[in-house]
């Protein structure tokens, strides 16, 4: 059978790179020599060590564990819809985390990154449990709805219905909390400071094992829920299992970061069209090399493109993603995973 | 070997409330034979498929799988001894059909699904027994809807199931694909003793390679007994003809069936067995009744020398039977 080690070392060589030049480049650019003499602590710029532990080092971490979080999402979302155009932005889980987020930071007023670790943490309970309680939905109405773009639809209209409710909130708040949040909403990987970062990359980190552990049932689900319960696998306690970590890693990448698109829906269409297979083994670690690679190249252009100026991610991923959605459905018909 | 006892089948309409869809059913299916499930639509057949396949749970009465109650099997179990394979496609075609075959052998693996030595060599072993080791590399979806199913058919064989429960697994398949399944299926459970039951609406197929057959009717339950014993009994003809109350006329003389036509006049028939069941087919679609050997109410007598030489009422001479179809037209 084929063998996909090269795509394993090819793919760790290219994030290893991506990770260098996101912390050597930026508004300052550092030399390697520096970087590597500042993480060993024998830095004797003192500028250049604090944009690399404080900015640049926590930046670049998030990027990478968003990238990675956001793809795996996407895809075990779109194996559970049975639905290749399935991601946390589409089915509105994002929006979800918006209005969580806009509750917390609209309603108590003040900007986000004033607020320190408890503010994070109001903040990632509210991203939590609104985009639980759109999953919850969304999971309700494809119980009902067994129409794949009807689903979709529903995902788009609850959508719209969190983006009028996120607009009251606007309108109520304070101009100061209203900037903070449209800021929050152009997705920036910049939020989390090192004190957050342990917390972030810990719960992360928790729910990519999950998702890992969850090979075998989302295989099995690739033959369809008869076939999989059929194959001894609890159908039932993997599509929750799907639905934690799904919810979790969207909604704290989106209350640290901002709603971030088209990663997790652009990305496991790379990896497959990449691999050639729907197989979960390879997918899986795939997707979030992929996304973590892709998610970089996103950060490295909002640093570099302005020219000082920080381009916010939302305005570059979809530039990355839409096209590589328009050539999946174009070439549909020749693309194995797309056909029953 | 499947037997149940007393089973009440049926779906769940709310949380407290089973439609009741049969009572009462008793029967036994046994391993090395290929058994057929028939009944027409809404009868309850993709319900008790379900039931015997450890979808939907047993509302009443005991079903006992190679001896043990099935209520005691856990979902891995289960897995481990009963096989299913359905009309859908899987949702996904971007898997190989390796991969497909090797889904099978996952109630065995760990946690990641790893293959050992062992499973690979099941999984060979069922992609050979199926005679589609040429496929192994292309995707589900590129596949022919006949290979898919046999490639479905070998993941059972890997999962090492002896029971292979299968929901009316020709229903898309054009003829040749359709034969083929059911002759594989039966050598499947002739050469590696496994109880096989298919539901079908494909009669005219059962009738030719199951060993036996179960008819479930909204009437009569279900009624099971060895193929040719169910023909000759006149249960198949029964079921049709009474419970149906449709104008569906089965012929045990051939395994046919043909739709009966108010006031057709009946022709009487004789001739040798590969002409005659022509003959009669073309006579019953021109919407005439064949009676073989006669009988007193027949306005006319057609006897097949050859296929090319036709008699008519002992005196009239054509050379095939669609010119005595036109002279009956014409004179009768």
């Amino acid at each position: 059978m084929k063998s996909y080690k090269l795509y394993y070392i090819m793919l760790t060589l290219l994030l290893v790179s991506l990770f260098v030049l996101n912390i050597c480049l930026g508004a300052v650019s550092i030399p390697l020599g520096d970087v590597i003499e500042s993480l060993f602590g024998a830095g004797t710029n003192e500028v250049h060590n604090v944009i690399l532990s404080h900015s640049r080092l926590p930046q670049t971490i998030t990027a990478m564990m968003s990238g990675a979080a956001l793809a795996i999402s996407g895809l075990m979302l779109q194996t559970l819809f049975t639905n290749p155009l399935a991601s946390p932005s589409i089915l509105g889980i994002s929006s979800g985390s918006s209005v969580g987020v806009a509750v917390v930071t609209l309603l108590l007023g003040g900007s986000i990154s004033a607020m320190g670790l408890a503010g994070h943490i109001a903040i990632t309970f509210g991203a939590i449990v609104g985009a639980f309680a759109i999953l919850a939905l969304i999971l309700l109405f494809s119980m009902k709805v067994k129409n794949n773009v009807m689903l979709l639809i529903v995902g788009i209209m609850l959508g719209y219905v969190t983006s009028s409710i996120v607009s009251l909130l606007s309108f109520l708040a304070t101009s100061e909390g209203v900037y903070s949040f449209v800021m929050w909403g152009l997705g920036n990987f910049s939020a989390v400071s090192s004190q957050n970062l342990f917390y972030f990359v810990t719960l992360i980190s928790i729910a990519l094992v999950i998702s890992l552990l969850l090979v075998k049932s989302l295989n099995g689900l690739l033959l369809g829920e008869e076939y999989c319960e059929n194959l001894g696998i609890n159908v039932k306690r993997a599509r929750l299992f799907i639905i934690i970590a799904t919810g979790l890693l969207t909604s704290v990448v989106t209350a640290f970061c901002g709603p971030i698109s088209f990663i997790g829906l652009a990305t496991p269409h790379i990896a497959r069209l990449m691999l050639g297979t729907s197989n979960h083994k390879h997918l899986l670690p795939v997707t979030i090399l992929i996304g973590a690679s892709i998610t970089l190249v996103c950060n490295l252009l909002s640093n570099t493109i302005g020219g000082g100026v920080i381009v916010p991610i939302n305005v570059i991923t979809p530039f990355l993603g839409a096209p590589v959605i328009i050539y999946v459905i174009v070439n549909k018909n020749k693309i194995p995973y797309f056909n029953q | 070997m499947i037997e149940v006892k007393d089973l009440t089948i049926g779906y769940v309409v709310s949380r407290k409330k089973n439609k009741i869809v049969h009572s009462n059913l008793n029967f036994r299916i046994e391993s090395g034979e290929l058994t057929a499930l028939l009944g027409a639509n809404g009868v309850g057949k993709s319900t008790l498929i379900k039931s015997l396949s450890g979808f939907t749970p047993v509302i009443k009465g005991e079903v006992f799988v190679d001896g043990r109650l099935f209520n005691s099997y856990s979902k891995l179990e289960i897995a481990k001894s009963v096989g299913v394979v359905l009309t859908k496609r899987p949702v996904d075609g971007g898997l190989t059909i390796y991969d497909l075959v090797s889904l099978g052998r996952y109630p065995y693996t760990n946690y990641f699904g790893s293959l050992t030595k062992r499973d690979t060599e099941i999984v060979d072993y069922a992609i050979e027994q199926l005679g589609i080791s040429h496929l192994k590399t292309r995707y589900i979806s590129q596949v022919s809807d006949g290979e898919r199913q046999k490639a479905m058919i070998a993941k059972i064989i890997a999962q090492e199931c002896q029971t292979i429960i299968l929901d009316e697994p020709t229903a898309f398949l054009d003829v040749k694909s359709r034969l083929e399944t059911y002759s594989l299926l039966r050598q499947i459970a002739k050469d590696l003793n496994k109880t096989v039951v298919l539901s079908t609406h494909d009669l005219e197929a059962a009738l030719r390679y199951a060993d036996r057959l179960m008819i479930l009717s909204s009437t009569d339950g279900i009624i099971c007994g060895s193929t040719e014993d169910m023909i000759l009994s006149g249960d198949i003809k029964r079921l049709f003809n009474e419970t149906d109350d449709s104008n569906v006329l089965f012929d045990p003389s051939n395994g046919m069936f043909y739709i009966r036509q108010e006031g057709s006049v009946c022709i009487s028939v004789e001739g040798g067995s590969d002409t005659l069941y022509w003959l009669k087919n073309s006579l019953v679609r021109n919407g005439y009744q064949p009676i073989e050997g006669g009988s007193a109410e027949c306005k006319a007598h057609i006897e097949m020398l050859s296929s090319t030489e036709v008699i008519i009422n002992s005196t009239i001479v054509v050379k095939s039977i669609s010119e005595a179809i036109k002279y009956i037209d014409e004179n009768i």
